[in-house]
């Protein structure tokens, strides 16, 4: 925590409301260099649906993004999961809060893909987290939990995330 | 082009040649160069795409999230292609995101926002603009900025290689080009030398070698068949030429005499010119000069001396000359001219009245002579113009004089009776004088003293005058000698009383004279019926002792002549006359012995006699001819020109006339007197 609270202020550099705007355009763009099993749409191809815990109104920035997109041929869909059990159900959880412990290891589970916003989400099983470095809003990546997931992450993607291990 | 066409032959081959293949080889070049540079073009456009798709598809992830570092990082890859100068990735918004400039090329700044897909070729540089997408988005564009100085060094060394191969060639063109003429060309080369030999030491029997069967070949052929012709042409030549030459020398020969006689000629008309020129300037007279077809008259200077005209003003033509002739006698010259023109003769004179520019008259004697041609139609007239006015003048005041003097005797009247009458009387008196003197001599002649010596003789022998006739000579010679003085004596008597018996008729002509001069003052002759050939007589007997004294042969002619009533007096006296001036011409004229008169009386007529006194003496000038009768008009420096005057007034007395005639001066002269015959009244 004292490392996340060291990043506080910076991450306090970005108004809030901006902040969550390039989150949520993050958070589309990971579809694009990252590849899910094909099991992790289930039988019926429905909508590729994007799951938000802990924050509701980054439901909102995130349906302004994803408005009209498509994702692999699918419609997105944005959903509150108010229920962590919920997460079977989708294909990207979002995490923010106090619930990324709980999520991160119920997240261990095939073909979704958990960002958080801290670290420490990383260990707990998270794949990837954003972080910010020199007032600039990055990502980390966790690829063992990633792969244990069954998803594949591009090496573009691999190379722009922070190496955790050593931050710098 | 047009100066290729005076080139020789083998260069205009050569240059054709070259040119050919010069026009093929840059064809073949800027071919081949524009289809390297459209290939080039394409190559560098496909590279370009690809690398421009790569790097996009390599920086998506960081144009996705914002990572320009990462970008920077993707396109500095680029530096292993030099050619490509500048890069530049836009985000999504257009905006410039990440950079790349190469640091060899000069420098080249991207576009500040996102330029239009697709590609753009500059002068130096290809643009080349791709969009980067990730997954369905479009997050953004990439530029990639081109350099296209390698293209244009490639094209220079294509340039420079086709240049290459096009010099090689070209030499090979031209080595081969030598060549190939030499081979083509030599058949020209030797016909065109024949054809110079042939033009040059004009020998027609050499023939051009044939050598291939092409056109050269039909060429040779053709110009051999030509030299053939050409030769026999040349003999044919050669012999007419020989003979023209022979005509030419031959027709210049006879131009050269031609010549040499022309200006001979030339030369003698020069010199007849120059005399020509020097007598119209010697002579008094006005000369001139009509060309007739011309109608242009020439005048020396004297034209204006004499008649004050300016040679120069008018006068030019024969009608310039008529006006100022006399109007009484214009039309009557100008006829005169017009027939002489018109005949055949060539001398032309006469004498008229011309127009001075004073307005005088001139008179002149114009003496012309016509030249014509060979038909005879006058071409040319010379003439001169002598200027008789003083002559003339000065002959109408003597004869002026002459009238005047004639009309004063005749005033005075009676002296022309007397100088008749003392004429006529004067010449018997001459006649008197010489037979009174001839019997004079005679007289003083008579032996009337041998009388008387013969008397003395017949004294002293009177004792013995038997004896003294019978012994002494002397008394024997004057019984001889006594007969002959009788008959001389009586000679004598008749000869002296024979010049008495003319004494007494020259006294009885005296008387006749003075009688007749009387009964002239009744106007009436006397009539007798007299033989004419008597009263001849009787004028011969009268100068009978002159003809003896002056030795001069008379001869007489008389035929038959009736004997009729005549005026005898007026009839001696013209005859004494007319014998009397025969007389002094022939002795003026002729030497002894050649002097001779003639007398002839003939009938002439039915009514008419004539009696003709013709002489070889001094003659009369034609002017003479009608003046000699004239009151007054002698030609002797002791005449007084009236013996003429009164034989010409008394033939007319007598109903004739007396006429002259004369050949001219020194061919003697005639005069006769022609009477009608009077029937018995």
């Amino acid at each position: 925590m004292a490392l996340l609270a060291a990043w506080c202020p910076a991450a306090g550099e970005l108004p809030a409301a901006k902040e969550y705007e390039v989150k949520a355009a993050f958070l589309y763009n990971f579809t694009k260099f990252i590849e899910w099993p094909p099991e992790s749409h289930g039988a019926a191809p429905g909508p590729f649906v994007i799951g938000v815990i802990g924050r509701d109104s980054f439901v909102t920035n995130l349906r302004n993004v994803v408005r009209d997109r498509k994702v692999n041929g699918r419609s997105v869909e944005v959903r509150v999961l108010d229920d962590v059990a919920d997460v079977a159900t989708v294909q990207i959880v979002f995490v923010s809060g106090s619930a990324e412990a709980e999520v991160g290891a119920a997240c261990r589970q095939y073909g979704v893909l958990a960002v958080g916003e801290s670290k420490e989400f990383l260990e707990q099983g998270g794949a990837i987290a954003f972080v910010f470095q020199e007032a600039k809003l990055r990502f980390a990546i966790n690829i063992k939990a990633a792969r244990h997931a069954g998803l594949k992450v591009s090496a573009q993607l691999q190379k722009l995330a922070m190496n955790v291990r050593n931050p710098r | 082009m047009r100066r290729l066409e005076h080139l020789p032959f083998k260069r205009k081959l050569t240059v054709i040649t070259m040119m050919a293949s010069g026009v093929a080889l840059l064809l073949a070049g800027i071919g081949f160069t524009t289809y390297e540079v459209v290939v080039f073009r394409g190559t560098l456009l496909d590279h370009l795409g690809r690398t421009a798709q790569i790097l996009g598809d390599n920086s998506s992830a960081a144009v996705a999230f914002r990572d320009p570092v990462a970008a920077e990082q993707t396109l500095r890859s680029l530096a292993a292609e030099p050619h490509i100068v500048a890069a530049a990735i836009y985000d999504e918004a257009g905006n410039v995101f990440a950079t790349y400039r190469s640091l060899t090329a000069p420098p080249f700044d991207p576009p500040e926002s996102v330029p239009p897909i697709g590609h753009h070729f500059g002068k130096t540089h290809l643009q080349l603009t791709r969009i980067i997408s990730a997954g369905d988005d479009i997050i953004g564009a990439i530029q990639l900025v081109s350099d296209l100085r390698e293209m244009r060094v490639r094209v220079w060394r294509y340039l420079l290689i086709a240049l290459a191969v096009l010099a090689t060639s070209s030499l090979g063109v031209l080595l081969l080009a030598h060549q190939l003429h030499k081979s083509a060309m030599r058949p020209i080369s030797h016909l065109s030398a024949v054809a110079g030999m042939v033009a040059s030491k004009r020998d027609y029997s050499v023939r051009a070698r044939k050598e291939t069967d092409d056109e050269v070949g039909g060429l040779i052929d053709a110009f051999n068949d030509m030299l053939g012709q050409i030769q026999l042409r040349d003999v044919e030549l050669k012999a007419a030429h020989e003979l023209l030459e022979e005509r030419v020398a031959e027709r210049t020969r006879q131009l050269e005499e031609e010549i040499a006689e022309r200006s001979r000629s030339e030369a003698a008309l020069r010199e007849s010119n120059r005399r020509f020129e020097i007598v119209t300037r010697a002579t008094t007279d006005v000369v001139w000069d009509w060309d007739i077809a011309s109608d242009e008259i020439w005048w020396n200077e004297n034209f204006q001396q004499v008649f004050g005209y300016r040679t120069e003003s008018g006068m030019k033509s024969a009608h310039s000359w008529a006006p100022h002739l006399h109007p009484d006698e214009a039309s009557h010259v100008v006829a005169a001219l017009a027939a002489v023109l018109e005949g055949r003769d060539h001398l032309w004179s006469k004498e008229y009245r011309f127009r001075r520019a004073d307005g005088g008259f001139a008179t002149v004697l114009d003496r012309a002579y016509v030249l014509r041609d060979p038909h005879g139609n006058p071409t040319r007239m010379i003439g001169a113009l002598q200027d008789v006015t003083e002559r003339r003048t000065a002959e109408a005041e003597l004869a002026r004089t002459h009238r005047e003097l004639v009309e004063a005797s005749r005033r005075a009247g009676q002296a022309d009776v007397a100088t008749s009458v003392l004429h006529n009387v004067g010449n018997v008196l001459n006649s008197v004088i010489v037979s009174t003197t001839l019997a004079v001599d005679r007289l003083r002649g008579l032996r009337v003293e041998k009388i008387a010596q013969t008397g003395e003789l017949l004294r002293q022998n009177e004792a013995m005058l038997g004896p003294f006739f019978t012994a002494d000579p002397k008394g024997r010679a004057l019984l001889d000698y006594l007969p002959q003085l009788a008959r001389l004596l009586a000679t004598e008597r008749a000869g002296i009383s024979t010049e008495l018996e003319l004494v007494r008729r020259h006294i009885a002509h005296i008387k006749e004279i003075v009688t007749e001069q009387q009964s002239l003052a009744k106007s009436v002759g006397v009539l007798e019926k007299v033989p004419l050939a008597t009263v001849v007589d009787d004028a011969l007997a009268l100068n009978a002792d002159s003809f003896e004294r002056h030795m001069i042969a008379v001869e007489c002619r008389y035929g038959e002549v009736p004997v009729f009533p005549v005026d005898k007096h007026s009839v001696l006296q013209i005859l004494v006359n007319l014998i009397q001036n025969a007389k002094d011409a022939v002795k003026a004229g002729v030497p002894p012995g050649q002097r001779r008169i003639e007398l002839e009386l003939i009938r002439t007529a039915e009514q008419t006699v004539r009696i003709r006194v013709a002489d070889n003496g001094v003659g009369i000038a034609p002017e003479n001819l009608t003046r000699i009768f004239q009151h007054g008009f002698t030609t002797r420096h002791d005449g007084h020109g009236f013996g003429l005057h009164s034989g010409a007034l008394a033939a007319r007395k007598l109903g004739g006339r007396l006429v002259a005639s004369s050949p001219g001066p020194g061919s003697g002269a005639a005069f006769t007197l022609e009477i009608p015959i009077q029937k018995d009244s």
